[in-house]
């Protein structure tokens, strides 16, 4: 089993290669207009199938279960809403909530403990009955560091790397998954304190004035979660350890390293079963299977249906242990000196004409910009436009 | 009367001559020497002849002529001589002796290496050949030495005898092979075999027998038959042939073949078909005659007639090559300059090969030249070849050498891209191949051959795969009727892969397979009517299945070996070409196979009905070394037949059986050079195939124009496929992902070529289909519900045009067109979001088809004087590959990018590619 854990990784690597080999074939071609593209493409056939996306951890807290449908390449996530949602365990039955559509809460606070098996079910709308296989909390473990170095990656691109180590003495972990959240802070170039608003936008009363801004929106700060994939597993080593594991990558040019940049790591120990379920699901919608297409087909997971066996169920149930940290630095930190990246929104800067073209009618284009927030106040301008 | 000598007398009567074609003449020679005849002629004619006088020393000529024609007079004067005549300009005859002049050659210069050696071309009249078959102008003649064979036996009913005997080469002593020997006159006519032998059946009497072949000098014999007899003689080789001869090659072979589904690619040829980087390709040649397709521009290997890429032997000089292409697939691994032949068995497999379901793709390196140093040098836009024929003893042996290697690397060193610059990427390959004429019944041939590509994309990897093959062959003859090879051949395909970045998981990882063969094949031809080859093979197997260990101090890769897998697999085999009558012949083969998976071995046995896996599992067995673990033997049956229902027109049907014991693992939907193969074993059965083939083969206008239509129904079981994620490398277990089912083809399949004339190619439209069936009563081991689906090759419609078109004798254009249906692709059946990842779910396979293939090529061909006594010969080729510029996805894939599920597609060659590459043959 640990081989064919391996070989995943192999044959990912293997499908890189043939990749960039015909990307160096395009080169020598003088063809390098790009050996992919993107492409829209009509599949035709639509599965309609429950996507159960449940986990529980050993963090004491109020879990969440998200239930929705699969959906058409394209379109947007459907929910499965009214669905009776438990997990039985160490004697339990803890009940879920809908508290959004879709969004089912444990009605209490508990943490999955070991040796214990917990097993999820769902009754939904329609009547009928999911349930999982049993599970175990994982090994619990911590991890060890999370450091950022700036490098340079495998494809030429310079940036900011953040690495993990992790290491499990009993050797029982194996099998991880990460995520992570990066909160940056922004802060907006060529920020004035004054707005511009339409006083009157009818001729001969076009006129636009100034006012503060309510609050202070220079500078905010976002959050974005990790939204691909990353498992990795140790079985194949001699020792169970995460070595210098790199979760997250984020090029100089990315504005988001402007100013403050922090990043949470989250690390997930998973089972087995859970590594291969993501790892196959991964392969299937990775660069990896360019030119040596991977066999895809339905995955099935730990969640079958007891009203029709037959009926296809996406979704691994796993209990796992989950341990985080946090790292933080400043773009001076890493950048002394250097230029700021590229704003996120490049702005053009106009002096768009507040009169029409006739008169009685309605007033030039900036009143019409105002309005709908397609422009901001800078300065005063009297030149030419 | 020519041994009398007589007084010089002759009579003059100038009748009415007119300067016009059909001037007559009356004259009379009575005992004159030919000097003074043909004075005689100039005297009374406008005729000016040009000869040596020498010639004529002791020629007497007599006679009376009333109004003849000059060509009938010459004819009468000339005929018992050594002398031929040629007139040009209307009034200048030349005189020759021995040599001949001529603008083209004899009809039916080529005829059919096949056992049903002869075959009459069209009805004759039984009456004497005329020395001088074609009455026109350009005629031309040599001594004809005449033979008496056998005793005249007034009473015998029969009205045919039988003529054989063995050619040989007067330059170097070898054997005299592929020189077709025509009867004058009546359309009667064979080819000599490999050992120059050849048989065949002559009208009681006289006969003119033209022995001609590329190689040699023509010669002409007057047989007097009387009865059966064997005449044996030598011919001395000719200049060099042209190129467009060698095309004519099988024109009647398809014809007249017993078999169908045999296809030739004639090597010679290819050079003018333009390819991708002007790489000569013989395989993306083979890929445009019907019933062979590949997955793509980027795909390795070959279907051929709804077969998987690993169904296909691939032999070089007798030993298997496992992956003959460089650069995944890009470029082909066989050194197109040392190639001879290559002929391809999509239908009937003869008995002698075997262990692959769909073909054989059998490609012989020429011998070197015996007498000459000879070669030749290529340059092109990404590789160099050389050639070299040098003799070892004269006119007794040679050794050819052929090495062909990339420069990309350079290119990439380069190139202006950071990203690239430290990429390598190259390949090559050798070919050596020692060639001995012992004498004339034995002979020796030894073949080595060495292909390895070396990939280092990514700046912390390395990745190669190499071929390796030896071969040795001994031909030897016993006597007239019996003859026999015995081969040696070892081959070995094997991969590495070295990852070397910074962490603790850096390795080497390897994988070999190895195969060494015994083959014994005999003929015996038994008379005219049957010729039987049998024989007997035995392969073992040794495969090292991967190994993985670890690279450097820090890496913490566990060490670890897959348990080598041994096999023998043996066959005897027996056919009989069987001439029924003239019109129907029969080759009926069969092949036992044996296969025996050997000790030391670890074997799972599973619960019978339930599906492989851990909760199955009974027990494992250990077997000791040697020991056979499991055996499979089946008797393949190799049946085909063809009747002739006029000399132009033949129709075949037959019946072919195969099996397979050794699989291509790949959980990819085209094959790449790490997959690996796989013996049969305890869990694992053998493939088997039977095909069920009908054509219609006809030919045009003297077999300037072949047209054919080919129809094949095929039913294999036992193929191997793979449960969903499946890992087939370093997998211990790997009967728990394995799946074996049925597959299910069928085809028609149309041909029209052109063979000769200033345009020749061919078109070739396909419309073949190819199921695969992955039943069982477990959910886990079905695919597809278990009913059929489309397997990942299946591409309906295929049309393929080839043609070049000459100009001068100089120069040509030629052109490809391609139009394949798109390859099936499994699509998603719906996104979902779990963990705020974007996924795709998949249902059944192959629902979708990427875009249609199309491609057009073009290509500008420059040959160098033809001079004889040119020290080189030159050949460029201008070409463009994909003139319209037409993006053909290669394959449409999708993938999550920044947390979103995208639609892709990836294909090579997006714009038209022009290449230039120069040729020197010396």
């Amino acid at each position: 089993m640990f081989n064919i854990i391996r070989m995943k990784y192999f044959k990912k690597y293997i499908g890189k290669q043939k990749c960039r080999l015909l990307l160096v074939i395009c080169i020598l071609l003088s063809t390098a207009s790009g050996c992919i593209e993107d492409t829209s493409i009509e599949t035709g056939v639509f599965e309609d199938l429950l996507v159960i996306d449940a986990s529980i951890s050993n963090e004491e807290k109020q879990h969440e279960i998200l239930l929705s449908r699969t959906y058409r390449y394209g379109g947007d996530p459907v929910v499965e809403t009214d669905a009776i949602v438990t997990i039985i365990g160490n004697g339990f039955e803890y009940n879920f909530e809908e508290v959004e559509e879709g969004k089912y809460v444990s009605q209490d606070v508990f943490e999955a403990i070991l040796n214990v098996d917990y097993r999820l079910k769902i009754i939904t709308a329609e009547g009928n009955v999911y349930s999982s296989t049993n599970k175990k909390l994982t090994t619990v473990i911590e991890i060890d560091d999370l450091y950022i170095e700036r490098m340079t990656n495998d494809d030429g691109v310079e940036g900011m790397a953040f690495y993990v180590d992790s290491f499990d003495p009993s050797n029982r972990s194996k099998f991880y998954r990460y995520e992570y959240e990066s909160t940056f802070k922004i802060i907006a170039p060529m920020w004035v304190r004054e707005e511009a608003f339409v006083i009157g936008n009818e001729c001969p009363c076009c006129e636009v004035g100034l006012e503060d801004r309510l609050e202070n929106t220079r500078v905010c700060c976002s959050t974005e979660r990790s939204s691909e994939l990353n498992v990795l597993e140790s079985a194949t080593l001699d020792a169970d350890k995460v070595v210098k594991y790199l979760i997250h990558f984020v090029p100089s040019t990315d504005y988001k390293l402007s100013h403050r940049y922090s990043l949470l790591a989250r690390q997930f120990v998973i089972s087995e079963g859970a590594y291969l379920y993501y790892e196959t699901l991964g392969d299937f919608s990775s660069e990896g299977s360019v030119f040596s297409q991977i066999q895809t087909g339905f995955v099935e997971g730990n969640i079958t249906s007891e009203s029709n066996p037959a009926e296809k169920v996406i979704g691994y149930f796993d209990v796992n242990s989950v341990s985080e940290k946090r790292v933080f630095f400043n773009y001076d930190d890493y950048y002394p000196g250097e230029v700021l990246p590229d704003f996120a929104i490049l702005c053009s800067l106009q002096a768009p004409s507040l009169r029409g073209e006739y008169c009685p009618g309605p007033c030039g284009p900036l009143t019409t910009l105002i309005n709908n927030k397609a422009a901001s106040y800078l300065e005063n301008y009297a030149g030419t436009p | 009367m020519k041994k009398l000598l007589l007084v010089i007398f002759f009579l003059v009567s100038l009748l009415s001559f007119s300067q016009e074609s059909e001037a007559r003449i009356t004259i009379t020679f009575d005992a004159v020497s030919m000097v003074e005849a043909i004075a005689m002629i100039e005297a009374k004619t406008d005729y000016r002849f040009y000869f040596i006088e020498d010639w004529f020393t002791n020629t007497a000529v007599s006679g009376t002529f009333q109004e003849v024609t000059l060509q009938e007079l010459l004819q009468e004067i000339l005929k018992d001589t050594l002398f031929n005549y040629n007139t040009i300009e209307d009034t200048k005859v030349i005189l020759t002796k021995y040599n001949r002049i001529y603008n083209e050659l004899p009809n039916g210069f080529f005829e059919p290496e096949v056992i049903t050696n002869t075959t009459k071309l069209n009805t004759i009249e039984k009456a004497e050949a005329p020395i001088f078959y074609n009455q026109n102008s350009s005629q031309v003649s040599k001594k004809i030495e005449t033979v008496r064979i056998g005793k005249e036996n007034k009473s015998s009913p029969r009205n045919t005898f039988v003529l054989e005997g063995t050619i040989t080469n007067i330059t170097n002593g070898g054997e005299a092979h592929n020189v077709a020997i025509t009867v004058t006159g009546n359309g009667i006519g064979t080819v000599t075999n490999q050992d120059g032998s050849y048989r065949i059946s002559l009208p009681k009497g006289m006969n003119v027998i033209t022995a001609s072949s590329l190689v040699f000098q023509d010669v002409k014999k007057r047989i007097i038959l009387y009865n059966d007899g064997v005449l044996d003689f030598g011919l001395s080789e000719a200049l060099e042939g042209l190129d467009e001869v060698v095309i004519q090659g099988n024109i009647n072979q398809v014809l007249k073949e017993v078999s169908a589904g045999v296809t030739k690619v004639d090597v010679e040829q290819i050079k003018n078909v333009p390819l991708v980087l002007g790489e000569r390709d013989i395989f993306k040649v083979a890929a445009t005659m019907p019933g062979i397709s590949s997955a793509g521009e980027g795909a390795e290997g070959y279907n051929v007639r709804g077969g998987k890429v690993d169904e296909n032997l691939i032999l070089l000089d007798d030993g298997v090559i496992y992956n003959p292409s460089h650069f995944f697939g890009i470029f082909s691994a066989i050194n197109p300059f040392s190639t001879d032949e290559v002929t391809i068995y999509k239908g009937h497999v003869p008995a002698e090969y075997g262990g692959r379901l769909s073909s054989v793709f059998d490609i012989r390196t020429q011998d070197a030249s015996v007498d000459k140093l000879a070669g030749e040098a290529s340059i092109g836009l990404v590789t160099s070849n050389v050639l070299l024929e040098v003799p070892v003893v004269k006119e007794k042996a040679g050794l050819l050498v052929g090495i062909r290697a990339t420069y990309s690397d350079i290119i990439l060193r380069n190139l202006d891209n950071e990203e690239l610059e430290k990429s390598e990427a190259s390949f090559y390959d050798a070919i050596l191949k020692y060639y001995h004429e012992i004498n004339d019944k034995n002979s020796i041939r030894a073949t080595g051959y060495f292909s390895r590509d070396d990939f280092s994309i990514t700046s912390d990897s390395v990745f190669g795969y190499s071929n390796r093959m030896a071969s040795l062959r001994w031909d030897h003859t016993f006597d007239e009727k019996n003859k026999g090879a015995f081969i040696v051949s070892n081959t070995q395909y094997k991969f590495d892969i070295e990852f070397d970045g910074q962490t603790n998981r850096n390795f080497e990882l390897g994988y070999k397979v190895n195969e060494t063969e015994l083959k014994l094949n005999l003929v015996y031809k038994a008379n005219s009517r049957h010729k039987i080859n049998y024989g007997l093979s035995t392969k073992l197997y040794g495969i090292e299945p991967g190994f993985i260990r670890p690279l450097g101090d820090n890496s913490q890769v566990i060490l670890n070996t897959i348990a080598d897998e041994q096999a023998l697999e043996s066959a005897l085999f027996i056919s009989d070409i069987f001439k029924v009558t003239d019109r129907f012949s029969v080759e009926a083969g069969i092949r036992f196979s044996f296969f025996a998976a050997l000790g030391a071995s670890t074997q799972n046995v599973y619960e019978e009905d339930a599906p492989k896996n851990d909760g199955s599992l009974v027990e494992t067995r250990e077997y000791g070394s040697g020991e056979f673990i499991k055996t499979y033997g089946y008797p393949e049956f190799r049946i085909a037949s063809r009747y002739l229902l006029t000399p132009e027109l033949s129709i075949k049907a037959g019946v072919n059986t195969s099996a397979q014991y050794i699989h291509r693992l790949s959980t990819n939907t085209t094959a790449a050079p790490i997959d690996t193969w796989k013996l049969s074993d305890l869990n694992i059965k053998p493939q088997r195939a039977v095909q069920y083939s009908v054509g219609v083969f006809k030919n045009f206008k003297e077999n300037m124009y072949e047209l054919s239509a080919e129809g094949y129904y095929k039913r294999s079981k036992d193929i191997l496929d793979y449960k969903v994620g499946a890992e087939l490398l370093l997998n211990e277990e790997l009967e728990q992902e394995v799946l074996q089912g049925e597959g299910k083809a069928y085809g028609i399949e149309f041909l029209l070529k052109k063979t000769s004339g200033k345009f020749s190619g061919w078109l070739a439209y396909t419309y073949a289909r190819s199921f695969v069936k992955l039943d069982s009563d477990f959910a886990e081991e079905r695919v597809n519900n278990g009913d059929f689906f489309r397997s990942n090759y299946d591409r309906p419609h295929d049309v393929s045009f080839v043609g070049n078109f000459k100009l001068t004798e100089r120069f040509s254009l030629s052109g490809n067109f391609v139009y394949q249906t798109g390859r099936p692709v499994t699509v998603p059946t719906g996104n979902f979001i779990v963990d705020n990842v974007e996924l795709l779910t998949f249902s059944d396979r192959n629902e979708f088809r990427i875009p249609d293939y199309y491609r057009l090529d073009l290509g500008f061909n420059v040959e160098g004087n033809h001079k004889k006594n040119k020290l080189a010969h030159s050949f460029w080729n201008i070409s463009v590959y994909n003139v319209l510029g037409r993006n053909n996805p290669y394959s449409v894939f999708f993938v999550n990018e920044g947390g979103e599920i995208k639609a892709k597609q990836a294909s090579i060659f997006t714009v038209p590619v022009p290449t230039i590459s120069y040729n020197i043959k010396f």
